[in-house]
């Protein structure tokens, strides 16, 4: 399998000005961190549950908040990238080389994917660092929570690149993600009542958060968010070969 | 042995009628036509991209209508990555990439981004691929627009040298640079005109 597109989309995402937002995520973590803690009028968007212990809230504080920003900038940069690129002239035209169609959307989405892991994944890192781990606390689940909603935004990132330019595609993963945040429910009871069947049109991104906050972490909420992911990569993927297969070089400039 | 380059039945509503062409190995055509996509379509299926397979055997390389590489940067690295993608090894990319821009008298130009670049000269560096790969059959939409006229005419030796190893299929509104130097075939355009 050739790499082409991995080691084009790799260049230009690892470029000083694809990264440079990633500079964002100390001060964006500092600041949702201080505000979730301090502004009442936060618990709107998260409201948050009671910790179950004050030493995993914290904790889990800290890994769920820094999930969300390098979700949020993933988000911002997937959809400045993917447009600008599925949409250029010199990217449709290298669709012409023995490097695989297919390739040129997953290899290029996947890039996104691992940089934006790997920013997150150093943030975690950062985090377990300062703060100890205590005895019992479901690392293994926050964490797979927090890939959860990076995979998901990247997925969503590439699929809304490939249907709009980049103002639309940051309209449309704004607005499905802020929808998915908002209509977490806002009780403990409700919260605790398994996800049905209409839930599952809409990202659980607020439910899984605000369980996983509290140190109760959401199986099932992941398990959903990853479907979804799996969905708009296949969708994005069948829709990205119907183009070039269709359409031909009518995206040429 | 090169074994040439056949195709049939390419049709576009710009032109008459259904194109078909056969080029022996190692021969030079220049297909040309009105303007319009039709050159652009052609170019897509060849490539095997398009509604319809039109080319019977092993498909050829094809350089579509530039721009080929992307602005923002460098154009040797983005040849590197594509002689890779065609099948050559990341040190042999290299070496060989390098080689040709230095022959051609572009070292110091090649590191630049393509952005930067005099307009045409990232058109004439794509003609490395098939330079340095030589497939059996090569396929070039419109290789010349915005070269300078020595540009342009280093191109066409170019383009004609690569006939020692492949047969060479060129699509191009203005074949003036190629009279006499190669197999010219016309498409009518729909309606009649040439």
């Amino acid at each position: 399998m050739s790499s082409f597109y991995f080691r084009e989309a790799f260049e230009r995402l690892s470029s000083p000005s694809r990264l440079a937002p990633y500079l964002l995520v100390p001060p964006l973590l500092a600041l949702t961190v201080t505000m979730q803690n301090t502004v009442p009028a936060m618990s709107w968007l998260l409201p948050l549950l009671a910790p179950q212990n004050p030493v995993w809230g914290r904790l889990g504080l800290a890994l769920w908040n820094a999930s969300l920003v390098a979700a949020l900038l993933s988000g911002i940069i997937g959809t400045g990238f993917f447009p600008s690129t599925f949409g250029s002239g010199w990217f449709r035209s290298c669709l012409a080389l023995p490097a695989g169609r297919s390739a040129a959307y997953w290899q290029t989405a996947l890039v996104h994917l691992l940089i934006s892991a790997c920013v997150l994944a150093l943030t975690w890192a950062a985090i377990i660092t300062a703060l100890h781990v205590p005895p019992g606390f479901p690392l293994v689940a926050t964490l797979a929570g927090g890939l959860a909603l990076l995979l998901w935004t990247a997925c969503f990132s590439a699929f809304a690149g490939l249907l709009a330019p980049s103002w639309g595609a940051g309209m449309l993963q704004a607005g499905l993600a802020f929808a998915g945040l908002v209509a977490a429910p806002a009780s403990a009871v409700a919260l605790a009542q398994p996800l049905s069947i209409g839930d599952l049109a809409m990202p659980p991104l607020g439910r899984m958060v605000i369980r996983g906050m509290a140190g109760w972490p959401d199986w099932v909420a992941a398990a959903v968010l990853f479907g979804q992911a799996l969905f708009f990569a296949v969708a994005g993927l069948l829709i990205f070969r119907l183009s070039v297969r269709l359409a031909g070089r009518r995206y040429s400039p | 042995m090169a074994e040439g380059l056949r195709f049939q039945g390419f049709s576009d509503p710009s032109i008459e009628g259904a194109v078909s062409l056969s080029l022996a190995p190692n021969e030079l055509v220049v297909l040309t036509g009105p303007s319009g996509s039709w050159m652009s379509r052609l170019a897509w299926d060849l490539a095997g991209l398009g509604r319809s397979r039109i080319v019977s055997g092993p498909g050829p390389m094809v350089l579509t209508r530039p721009p080929f590489l992307d602005p923002s940067r460098s154009a040797l690295r983005q040849i590197e990555n594509r002689l890779m993608a065609s099948g050559l090894s990341r040190r042999r990319a290299a070496s060989e990439a390098v080689r040709w821009c230095g022959e051609e008298g572009l070292s110091g130009l090649s590191h630049r981004s393509v952005g930067s670049l005099p307009e045409g000269l990232p058109a004439f560096i794509t003609l490395a691929l098939p330079a340095l790969m030589a497939p059996a059959a090569i396929v070039v939409e419109d290789p010349l627009p915005g070269m300078s006229a020595g540009l342009a005419e280093r191109a066409v030796e170019i383009l004609i040298g690569l006939t020692g190893t492949s047969s060479v299929l060129i699509l191009a509104s203005d074949p003036v640079r190629f009279e006499g130097r190669a197999r010219i075939e016309a498409v009518r355009a729909r309606g009649g005109v040439a």
